[in-house]
This record gives structure tokens, C-alpha cells and sequence, in this order.
């Protein structure tokens, strides 16, 4: 049987605040996006899944067994926490025995998973280097060789390419798409460039709630013909601002290439082609989330 | 392979070399590791001085502590221990009059005379004189005074006979022994009057048959090494092990969370129990160590200077394991089990608060204290009393029992941990609204009050 997850009328509060609010999705193999903002809920459903956090009502299988049995669904799960590091006195390999241990290996299991996850991440040589002295990104391949250290059927990785540079971004989205082919992927973050790389399936969570479920080709063709480019001049982008709902824009010279959202074009406007990055932008807006020009003008920087 | 790992992850930290370094520290500066400079002991020849003792013998007990108790009552100076550090206690009018009843009672002279010896007294502390009649004092041009005196017999004030502070012939030592308790509660306690002080009063020379006796325990039942493993594990668990493991304990726990570890061991296969039972065993493998290590470079300092006798060798391993371990064990555990709760380093404070009410409530019982709750059972005994094999051997059911009770604490603290780390692997804790917002607000008072 073909391994998924199953979310069907979840709800989580902390205290009177509810985080996730009647979520329901289907994940099946390969990777899978999970987009929203900050606070949106994303870390509380990876907390859910990986039983880190309990959940108010609803249920939750992963590969047919119920969230609440905890100890067999940490037999099958890898988790890579937004914040990761290690204990910075040990090196790479002990951190990764150490690990390995607490997962259950044996002495061989160990040293072979670890030669393998550490080659896989391009972490081979410095291996014996403290934790401490790696750099962010091989901090964060080291997170996914830990996490696939049990060789679980689902990761769950949350937010793992923030204040990552270019280079690492790419490769680290690669190790993923190595790791999905045979196993659930989930991914969350709010860097749409890591969603439209990596998944094909994706959801939306804003609020707690989930507002979009489905490919990312469904997303787009929901906003064809509705995003638009202007060239205008410099000095007319305040009155834009307040006008149009921008999702991008780039100067060159005195004129300013803005794109926008908008059902009907404005003058002087041409419709392009819609990226992610305008489709997720879109849905918020449609879905009634507050988003002012400037505030979207804000999220699309850190979306972008 | 589990413990392996968490030991050599107590082991090479700098928290874990501090601990060795101050734990050295504490056991040496207490003379632990120069117990052959004392001298051996050796069999008691006959006419010989072989120390005092104190045994509770009413006669010899109750003068002296009459005396003792009149002598402050006339300076309205009494001396008492009540948390370890001397205090001297003055008392009011009405106290005072409360303690010559007492001391009326004891003697039954009447009170105003108590009084009446106490106006005309003199001291060290506040010298009088009282010139009656036609005297005079006249400078001798040397910087001095010269008294002359027409009638010699005015000083009769400084002449007046003594009281005869005799304890009444028809007094019972129980009903002594509750008069003095009462005196003792008026002095807020930590007295030499309590009623389990009193013995201190009762001090007799050893004689040369009792000496004899306590050599041929101390070679028989001690082995001679025996003697000096108490010695060491006396100083040990007072001065370090009741109090050191609870930082080492409350640092490692806390390093989880401080080096974002704690997600990745949650979400692991292990249990909650193998985790902690882990830790727990090899922090106190971790402490243990270097005990065993300097109980018998202490030990083995001696064993030259009785060779040919018959040695026990595993005495300072006996020792280690049954009187010092508990006590690493129960505050082992209460560090892990408050820092698993609160996640700060309450459990330091508290251990520390247990320690200096223990070491110091139990300052005036140094030489022996086997109560069931002591955190830091004592026995202050060397060679000059031939290590006191024998009040040993009368207290070992109840330090046993301390001992017991102590370890069994400890564990039902791990299990307590244990039941506490489930619950934060699960969110129940760390997850729980209401409670992260109190230990929130805990942290933030504690970061907020001034230093």
C-alpha cells in the first residue's frame, strides 16, 4: 500500500487561541508544500504530525496508524525542526551516532546509515568537525541526513531554507527531491521559490485553515488573466502603491516594471504569465485575508 | 552503547572538569588526602590518656549544666546554634525572669536572690565596683588611683558569700531534662540546654579498658581502613556530594533545550524511560568516579602504616557505594526532575537550601548524626577517638535505613522525570497554555529582580 496521510477535521488550541481550525488534507507520496505566512499554523501541524504537540480534536493517521500511537509513528517519521542544531561539542559523527542510537539502530545499521546519509549530503569530509564550527547550510544538511537516519517513510521538514544563501538554498532543495522519491515529503515554508522548485502538490494555510489544496499548475491556471505588468515612472509608484495590489516590481533607471493583481486590466497594463508567488498572493486576497498593497508588497519580498 | 555515549557527554564538558576540580578542592582542603599525618593508632598501653567521651550520666550532667545555664543568665548572654553559625541571645525582662524560675526551680533558691547574686556580680565584660562608707579615690600622679578606706569592712557587698547553686536532692533527671528543654525553647532552640544536647555536659575520660575495647572494634570490625573510609565519606557527603551533582545534573538537562536538541530526541523511537534511566545512571556513574578514585588515593595513603594487619581493602569502595552514593543520587535526581518541570535552575536553589539547612541544623551533632531525614548522615570521628567503631555499629540499622530511604526517594524523583519528559515530548507541558505562561512569567520575574 502506497504510504500517506490522512488529516480529516483537525483542530488544535493554545489556550483560547485555536491554531488549526477544521483542517483537512490528503498527502500522499513525494514532496508536499505547505505554504502560509508567518503564524499561519504550519509549525503546529508539523508538530502535530511529527507528535510533538497533541491535538485538540479530529484525527490523524500517518501511514494507516494513528497519530496518537506515538510510539510506532516514531518509528516511521524524520523531523527536521525550524530551528536546528546539535549539541556544538560533538562532531558530526558522534552527533550522528548519538542519534542513531536514540532511534534504535544497531552498531552496523548505524555506520552504514550514517557513511550513506553523510555522503548523500556532501558531509563526508568533515566529518569529524565540531557542530559548532559548520557553516549554516551544511548545519542544515546535516538536519536531513539526522532526520533520515531511521530511514523513515515521512519527513517532516519545517521552514529549512530560511537565511540559507542561493547556492545552499538549491542544493538543500535537491536533497529533498532526492529524499521524495521515495518517501513523503513534507515541506513547510513560506518562501514560495522553495514550493515552486520542489512540489507538485501543495496546501495554503492561513489562519489556521486550510485555503488551498491541490497541484501547483491548479493554482496557477486559477489566476491566469489576472496579473498584470506596468511600466510606469518612479515618481508615480506611491499613487500605484495605494492603487494597485503589487506583488512585484524591479527599477530600471527612472521607469519601475510593476506587477500586480487585479480582475480587469488597468490602463496601460499588459496580463502576463502568473507565478506562484502571484497565485499564492491571489488566493490570500481572494480568501479575504487582510493584505494591503504595502503589506503585500511586504510579503512578496519574503516570499520571493 | 546508550550510556556510553551519555557519559562521555557528561565527561568532556567543561561543566563536568569544574565539577572534579571543585569537588577535589573541597575534599582536600578538609584533609582527606593526608589522613597518615595524624598518625597511626596503636594498641593502648596502661596508664595511658585515652581522651573523654560523653555519656548521659545525671549526676555529672546536671550540676554542669546549672552552672552553665546560671553563668549566661547572670550576663544575659547565651549562646545558641540555631542554623549552624553562633548566636548569642539576649533576653528580655520577662524571659529572663522565666529562666531564674527555671533555674529556682532546679535549685530552689528563690529568685530574688538569683537576682540579687546578679546585680552584685562582676565580669569580664562589665566590671563594677561598689565603695560603701567614707572611701575615697585619689589620683596617684603616676596615671593611676589610689582607694583608701577608713572602715575596711564597707566592701562588704563584694564580700557576700556565693549562692549554693546545688541541683535539689528530690529533682528527677527527666524533670531536669524538661526544665532545661524549656529553657532551650525560651532561647528560640539550638541550645546546649535542648534535651538532646544535654550530653554534651556529661564528659568522662576514657578509660584504659573502654580504649582497649575500641581498638580491638577498630581492627576486628573496621579492618583499620574502615575507620578512615568514614572519615572520608563523613567529609564527603557534607562538604560535596550532597550538594555538587545538582549543578552537573540541572547543566546537562538544560543543554538539551539550549542547544536545540530537544525536538530531536522527542521525536526518536527511545522511550522516556531508557532516556532518563540512561542519564540518570550515567550522571551518576560520572559523579561517582572520581570519589572511588580519591576515597582510595585517600585510603591508600594509610595502608603502609599498619602493614600486617588485617586490612579491608573494599572498604572505601563499601563506603563510597553504601553512604556517599545516596545522597549523589538524591540530588542527582532532584536536579533532573525540576529542570525537566520548570526548565530553569530552580532545582540548584532548592538542593542548596536542603544542603545548608542539613550541614548546618546538624552543626552541633557533627561528631555523629544518623537522623532518618539528614541529607548528610555524620560521623567526625579520627584516630584520637579510634574512629568510634562502636556508636557505629550501635547507629548502622538507622543509617541504613537513610540510606534506603534516600535511594528509593531518588528513584521515585527519576520516575517523576520520566513522567515529566513524556509529557513535554508530547506538548502537554511545554504545549500547555497556561502553564507556559506561569513558568514564562517565573523566568521573567527571576531575569527582572535585581542581582
Amino acid at each position: 500500500m502506497e504510504p500517506s496521510i490522512q488529516i480529516q477535521h483537525l483542530n488544535k488550541f493554545y489556550g483560547k487561541k485555536q491554531a488549526l481550525c477544521d483542517v483537512n488534507l490528503t498527502i500522499g507520496l513525494g514532496m508536499f508544500g505547505l505554504l502560509g505566512r508567518n503564524g499561519a499554523g504550519k509549525t503546529t501541524l508539523m508538530k502535530t504530525l511529527a507528535t510533538l504537540l497533541q491535538k485538540k480534536s479530529g484525527t490523524v493517521t500517518i501511514c494507516g496508524i494513528p497519530v496518537e500511537n506515538e510510539k510506532e509513528i516514531r518509528r516511521i517519521i524524520g523531523y527536521l525542526p525550524q530551528e536546528f542544531s546539535m549539541y556544538p561539542t560533538m562532531n558530526v559523527i558522534e552527533a550522528m551516532d548519538y542519534l542513531a542510537i536514540l532511534s534504535g539502530l544497531s552498531k552496523r545499521e548505524r555506520k552504514e546509515r550514517t557513511d550513506l546519509l553523510l555522503e548523500k549530503v556532501n558531509l563526508t569530509e568533515h566529518r569529524y568537525q565540531k557542530v559548532k564550527a559548520l557553516s549554516g547550510g551544511m548545519k542544515r544538511r546535516l538536519g536531513i541526513a539526522q532526520a533520515l537516519l531511521n530511514d523513515p517513510k515521512v519527513l517532516i521538514v519545517d521552514e529549512p531554507t530560511a537565511g540559507l544563501d542561493p547556492e545552499e538554498r538549491i542544493r538543500f532543495r535537491n536533497l529533498l527531491s532526492d529524499a521524495a522519491e521515495e518517501r513523503i515529503v513534507i515541506l513547510s515554508t513560506h518562501i514560495v521559490g522553495d514550493i515552486e522548485a520542489t512540489c507538485e502538490n501543495i496546501a495554503i494555510l492561513d489562519n489556521g485553515k486550510v485555503l488551498y489544496q491541490g497541484t501547483v499548475d491548479d493554482l496557477l491556471a486559477a489566476a491566469c488573466g489576472k496579473v498584470f505588468t506596468k511600466v510606469t515612472d518612479r515618481a508615480e509608484l506611491p499613487k500605484l502603491k495605494n492603487e494597485l495590489f503589487i506583488t512585484g516590481m524591479h527599477t530600471q533607471g527612472k521607469s519601475v516594471h510593476v506587477r500586480f493583481i487585479a480582475d480587469n486590466a488597468a490602463p496601460g497594463a499588459d496580463a502576463c504569465e502568473p507565478n506562484i508567488e502571484d497565485a499564492y498572493m491571489l488566493y490570500l486576497k481572494q480568501n479575504g485575508t487582510k493584505l494591503s498593497a504595502f503589506a503585500a508588497e511586504e510579503i512578496g519580498g519574503a516570499l520571493s | 552503547m546508550m550510556f556510553c555515549r551519555e557519559l562521555k557527554k557528561i565527561i568532556w564538558g567543561i561543566p563536568y572538569l569544574l565539577f572534579v576540580v571543585v569537588l577535589t578542592l573541597a575534599l582536600f582542603s578538609q584533609g582527606v588526602l593526608e589522613f597518615d599525618t595524624e598518625g597511626s593508632v596503636s594498641k593502648p598501653e596502661p596508664g595511658g590518656n585515652y581522651g573523654t567521651k560523653n555519656e548521659e550520666i545525671p549526676e555529672l550532667i546536671m550540676p554542669a549544666a546549672l552552672q552553665s545555664l546560671y553563668a549566661e543568665f547572670q550576663q544575659n548572654e547565651y549562646r545558641t546554634y540555631p542554623i549552624g553559625f553562633i548566636k548569642t541571645v539576649k533576653l528580655n525582662d520577662k524571659e529572663q525572669a522565666e529562666i531564674a524560675e527555671i533555674i529556682s526551680r532546679i535549685t530552689g533558691i528563690d529568685t530574688e536572690k538569683l537576682y540579687g547574686e546578679n546585680e552584685n556580680s562582676y565580669t569580664a565584660g562589665e566590671f563594677s565596683i561598689q565603695i560603701d562608707g567614707d572611701g575615697s579615690l585619689q589620683p596617684d600622679g603616676n596615671g593611676g588611683f589610689t582607694i583608701s578606706m577608713d572602715d575596711a569592712a564597707a566592701i562588704n557587698s563584694m564580700q557576700e558569700e556565693p549562692l549554693d547553686l546545688t541541683v535539689r536532692a528530690n529533682l528527677s533527671y527527666s524533670e531536669f531534662r524538661e526544665l532545661m528543654q524549656r529553657a532551650d525553647d525560651l532561647l528560640g532552640g539550638g541550645s546546649d540546654y535542648a534535651a538532646d544536647a544535654l550530653i554534651g555536659f556529661g564528659t568522662v575520660p576514657v578509660t584504659y579498658e573502654e580504649a582497649l575495647e575500641r581498638y580491638e572494634l577498630m581492627k576486628t570490625r573496621d579492618h583499620v581502613t574502615g575507620g578512615y573510609a568514614r572519615l572520608f565519606s563523613d567529609y564527603a557527603v557534607a562538604m560535596a556530594l550532597s550538594i555538587l551533582p545538582v549543578f552537573l545534573a540541572v547543566i546537562m538537562d538544560m543543554k538539551d533545550r539550549s542547544c536545540k536538541m530537544a525536538e530531536l530526541i522527542y521525536t526518536r523511537k527511545a522511550s522516556g524511560i531508557k532516556i532518563i534511566f540512561t542519564r540518570y545512571f550515567a550522571l551518576l556513574t560520572a559523579v561517582m568516579l572520581p570519589i572511588i578514585l580519591l576515597s582510595y588515593l585517600s585510603n591508600a595513603g594509610i595502608w603502609g602504616m599498619y602493614q600486617g594487619m588485617d586490612l579491608d581493602y573494599f572498604a572505601p569502595l563499601k563506603y563510597d557505594l553504601g553512604w556517599i552514593m545516596p545522597s549523589a543520587m538524591i540530588a542527582i535526581a532532584l536536579g533532573m526532575c525540576l529542570t525537566e518541570l520548570t526548565n530553569t535552575p530552580l532545582a540548584i536553589a532548592v538542593q542548596g537550601l536542603w544542603w545548608f539547612v542539613d550541614i548546618n541544623m546538624g552543626i552541633k551533632s557533627v561528631a555523629s548524626s544518623y537522623s532518618l531525614f539528614r541529607l548528610a548522615p555524620r560521623h567526625n570521628a579520627g584516630t584520637n577517638t579510634y574512629f568510634r567503631t562502636q556508636d557505629f555499629i550501635d547507629n548502622f540499622p538507622r543509617l541504613i535505613t537513610n540510606r534506603l530511604l534516600f535511594a528509593g526517594l531518588s528513584i521515585l524523583l527519576v520516575i517523576v522525570t520520566i513522567v515529566i519528559f513524556e509529557a513535554n515530548r508530547k506538548g502537554q507541558i511545554n504545549g500547555n497554555h497556561k502553564l507556559k505562561k506561569a513558568l514564562a512569567n517565573f523566568r521573567n520575574r527571576k531575569d527582572q529582580s535585581p542581582a
